[in-house]
């Protein structure tokens, strides 16, 4: 059932010539203010048949030095010094920084040669064509053949790459399939002239774990398969362990180190790369022990812990919320989409509580219903959020159901921090305004109140005039959850609050977090697709899939002992940013990919993509319930499986 | 696709029946009926309407019977006989005062649209592709001359160029000698020399905006990721260029039919009468101004079915053309 990856190593022995050597490369872009130097003087080289991992944060060169070598910078980005030398078959040596960018031998070359692969697959193909269309395109330019031996070509790849059904898929457009399928078509394109080097610019970034962890498998199989090279550029230092050869780090546009992958992470020379190794959370490390001890976590159900149990701030129960698509001669056909089915979940004081699961299982429409943006369809919402100014707010009132008007104090002890740091600023408020926009409703405010939420989340009080977009990232999140905590809350909701941010100013803005929790008392709903965030920050764990919560667990257990086979899925699928550990892991076989939540299966959610489906699991959906030990003592943690107590499920080991 | 052509036939007959209600409340608007104007206007003249005559035509159009009647005579009139009611300025039934300028029109229109199309295509796709070029900042310019000078003092200038320059007459169908001529082929082409320079005069304005709308959405396609990866897979410029970023820049082509239609029938109404061209802008504002009631309806109407069936057809070429229309009509809007 299990199966253990086998890796080719290159053999030891003379060392074969590169097929690719970039020397003192040098990108510019002149730009009217002045020159940015994108790429600058490094030299890199790539082996036949080794990946070769080009790792770096935004903007320090890693994609600008793979479109030099094909000749696709953007205007006006230019190769101002050094050489691309590719090595052809025939032991031919070509300068691609010479090559014209239009002409003849660098069209062979892309393509015929090197293949890409890029970032966001949605985006890399036309959404005007279908994908049979665009892999048939690669075949005719690259093995000249005719338009319906290209078109029988291409579902040929389409059937190499696992795509199922692939005479159905060719036909479909990018925008009907998965993301995870769509990648799998532009491997296809990519490999469609039998390239001897594939470039994969961060490919799996925009993709879910799970199906991360499929491409990535699939790269492996098509290199060993195909003796391919493959340049993989990422800032994933979990799939530069798993999938490295070779690594070279990359800051500012410099190299500034370059090891084989097991003395990197062993020994890694550089400072910059001893920061981001530091900065990467890595699995079961962290502030586990301190939060643990605190004794407002553990015990959430039965009395062995305290003899005062906690009682959760928020209270949600049976909640539900449901969509009905339209469809069909004047909408009368109408389709239900149980975004939400049936949640319960606690939130304690103090405590951060993660919600995981893959894109589309219900995270972000449960922390809508939580604020009330959305109005759930079934269930209630009861907390004791009140605070001294806003008695007109009943504790243990159904959030639910309550009417807009009464919702005001609510929404001010139970705040949230967005994903997207440039989307989520208005760009024409100064920070100033943007502050005390949610503090506006209780009169005039005092601009020492918003000084002092500025230094509370460490920026400066001369910041307060100015605009969003004078801001990085990092910073722009901070004034996130500066307006966030403006109003005092009790609870944030944190809905991937640092996905889009760089390693080194995700560990700050998370270490930020720590603070305001420690000082404040907050407590968070860390809503996440990034498990090893989680397990770094989370006191406890909710899986959701499909809508559900499928199981509930203090973190050190749950990441330890998975009690569902869906969360041993997913912990399978995080790649653990160590090569020793991560290539010795055991693999578990995912199959499939997200069901279309309209058709949700019968009985349990999980079935149909669960390696333990019994008879019993089509016929009935499991509940949520508690965990029985060996003894049949209630453990705490909760389970919608049949057969929680019977699986031996596969954790993540120290 | 066929579920979505019949919702949208379906949404665009509801309109039109809409369009016709407010058209015949146009005409209603005006005090008396229109057989008492009749009347009036008969004993201006020193005439008068025999009791049978007036008789019948309350008949026909069921004056003395409640509004929905009388809406009723008026569609069914027109829906089975084509018969769009009377016109007094004229003295004659509307719908030969219609039929005589609206093939006219019709073809001015989808001449000037087509040579819209050609030149905006043309030079939109060049001056996105050069952007900041001097070739884009020369269109450009010229682009905003067309777009700032009104059309009445282009058809003034061309004009003045062809007579003085050319000796050719601009303004008319035909070229005096072939007014009162038979049908022939050089009739025929006289026609169509007559009508490329309003055509072309009609044209510059949509041009130049159609050019920017082009230009702009061009260029944000031209830096999609998806034409990288075109790139990136060995494809040739050129044929790339057409086949993935102007294909999906081609939208506001299309969108053009639908507003084309009635902005040449209503808007050209200076150019026509400048060029003393025959179209139905003139016969439109001469009705309104002279309360000529039924023609000025029946143009409104005639106007609206044509922007709504014009609407539907760039709606169904939108869906023939862009599969993301066609294949997400009935799909998951969240």
């Amino acid at each position: 059932m299990t199966v253990v990856e086998e890796r080719t190593m290159t053999t030891a022995g003379p060392e074969p010539a590169p097929l690719l050597q970039v020397s003192g490369l040098r990108v510019e872009f002149p730009t009217d203010e002045r020159l940015v130097t994108a790429v600058d003087g490094i030299d890199l080289s790539i082996r036949p048949n080794e990946v070769h991992c080009l790792v770096g944060e935004s903007g320090s060169g890693k994609s600008q030095t793979a479109r030099a070598a094909l000749g696709l910078l953007d205007p006006p980005g230019r190769i101002t010094d050094g050489q691309i030398r590719y090595r052809l078959e025939s032991g031919q040596e070509l300068d691609l920084a010479q090559l014209k960018a239009r002409g003849k031998q660098m069209r062979h070359i892309r393509g015929g040669e090197i293949g890409m692969i890029f970032q966001e697959p949605a985006r890399s193909l036309s959404p005007m064509h279908t994908i049979g269309f665009q892999i048939a395109e690669a075949m005719r330019l690259h093995r000249g053949l005719s338009k319906p031996a290209a078109w029988e070509a291409a579902v040929e790849a389409l059937k190499e790459v696992r795509i199922p059904r692939p005479e159905l898929r060719a036909k479909a457009y990018p925008f009907e399939l998965s993301g995870g399928m769509r990648q799998r078509a532009m491997i296809a394109i990519a490999l469609a002239g039998q390239p001897r080097l594939l470039i994969a610019d961060e490919p799996t970034t925009a993709l879910d774990v799970t199906t991360q962890a499929q491409i990535l498998r699939l790269l492996r199989r098509i290199q060993a398969e195909r003796d391919m090279a493959i340049l993989f550029i990422t800032h994933d230092l979990g799939v530069v362990a798993d999938m490295a050869d070779e690594v070279s780090v990359m800051r500012r546009g410099e190299i500034v180190e370059r090891q084989p992958v097991h003395s990197l992470f062993a020994a890694p020379q550089h400072e910059y790369t001893r920061m981001l190794l530091e900065a990467t959370p890595k699995l079961r490390e962290g502030r586990r022990a301190e939060a643990s001890s605190s004794a407002l976590i553990d015990q959430d159900s039965q009395g062995h812990g305290p003899a005062e149990k906690t009682k959760p701030l928020v209270e949600v129960k049976g909640l539900t919320k449901t969509f009905t698509l339209k469809s069909g001669v004047l909408g009368r056909r109408r389709r239900h989409l149980h975004a939400v089915d049936g949640v319960d979940l606690e939130i304690l004081p103090g405590e951060t509580l993660g919600l995981v699961g893959e894109s589309g299982c219900g995270k972000s429409t449960l922390a809508k219903c939580l604020l009330r943006v959305e109005k759930p369809s079934a269930g209630s919402i009861t907390h004791r959020l009140g605070n001294e100014q806003n008695q007109q707010d009943r504790a243990g009132q159904d959030v639910a159901t309550a009417p807009e008007a009464e919702l005001r104090g609510y929404r001010q002890r139970m705040r949230m921090v967005f994903q997207d740091p440039f989307g989520s600023l208005n760009p024409r408020m100064t920070v100033h305004d943007i502050l005390a926009e949610p503090l506006r409703g209780d009169g005039p405010v005092a601009r020492e109140r918003l000084v002092e939420l500025l230094e509370l989340v460490g920026l400066e009080p001369e910041h307060l005039d100015r605009y969003p977009h004078a801001f990085s990232g990092g910073q722009r999140q901070r004034i996130g959850i500066a307006r966030a905590i403006a109003t005092d809350p009790a609870v944030l909701l944190a809905d991937e609050a640092v996905s889009a941010l760089d390693v080194s100013v995700r560990s700050q803005i998370l270490d930020l977090l720590g603070e305001l929790q420690d000082s404040r008392g907050l407590s968070y709903l860390f809503i996440s697709h990034d498990m090893s965030t989680v397990e770094h920050l989370a006191d406890r764990v909710a899986v959701m899939y499909l809508g559900r919560m499928v199981e509930t667990a203090p973190t050190e257990a749950l990441f330890a002992d998975p009690k569902h086979p869906y969360t041993e899925t997913l912990l399978s699928a995080v790649p653990i940013a160590d090569p020793v550990r991560q290539r010795a892991r055991e693999r578990i076989e995912i199959s499939g990919e997200l069901p279309d939540p309209t058709e949700k299966p019968e009985g349990c959610p999980f079935r149909n993509r669960c390696r333990f489906a019994q008879e019993i699991c089509a016929l009935e959906a499991p509940e949520l319930r508690e965990v029985q030990d060996a003894e049949g003592n209630p453990t705490g943690r909760r389970s919608a499986c049949h057969f929680a107590e019977e699986l031996n499920l596969m954790g993540v080991q120290r | 696709m066929i579920q979505y052509t019949l919702r949208r036939l379906g949404w665009s007959l509801l309109t039109i029946w809409l369009i016709s209600i407010v058209c015949f409340f146009i005409i209603q608007a005006p005090p008396g009926d229109f057989v008492s104007v009749l009347m009036a206007q008969a004993e201006e003249d020193g005439r008068r309407l025999s009791a049978a005559q007036i008789e019948v035509l309350r008949e026909r159009y069921a004056l003395d019977q409640p509004w929905y009647a009388q809406y009723w005579a008026w569609m069914s009139g027109i829906i089975t006989q084509g018969d769009f009611g009377y016109s007094f300025r004229w003295n004659r039934p509307a719908t030969e005062v219609i039929m005589e300028y609206l093939p006219f029109t019709l073809l001015l229109a989808g001449g000037s649209m087509f040579l819209t199309w050609i030149i905006a295509f043309a030079i939109g796709i060049y001056t996105a592709v050069k952007r900041y070029s001097i070739g884009d900042y020369f269109f450009t310019f010229l682009g905003f001359i067309g777009l700032s000078v009104p059309n009445f003092v282009l058809a003034l200038v061309f004009m003045y160029i062809a007579f003085a320059h050319f000796g050719m007459t601009v303004g008319g169908l035909f070229s005096p000698e072939y007014v009162e001529a038979d049908w022939s082929v050089a009739r025929v082409m006289d026609l169509l020399q007559n009508l490329a320079i309003p055509a072309l005069i009609i044209a510059t304005a949509g041009t130049a905006g159609l050019i920017r709308i082009t230009r702009a959405n061009l260029s944000d396609e031209l830096v999609q990721p998806y034409v990288v990866a075109a790139r990136a897979r060995g494809q040739k410029e050129n044929v790339l260029l057409m086949r993935y970023p102007v294909r999906a820049a081609m939208n506001p082509f299309i969108s053009t039919i639908g507003y084309a239609i009635p902005s040449v029938i209503s808007g050209e109404v200076i150019v026509s009468s400048v060029l003393s061209l025959p179209t139905t802008g003139p016969v439109l504002l001469g009705a309104l101004r002279n309360q000529d009631m039924y023609l000025a309806g029946s143009f409104l109407l005639i106007l609206g079915v044509l922007t709504v069936v014009g609407t539907v057809i760039s709606d169904l070429i939108l869906a023939w053309a862009d599969p993301r229309v066609r294949r997400q009509h009935s799909g998951a809007a969240q």
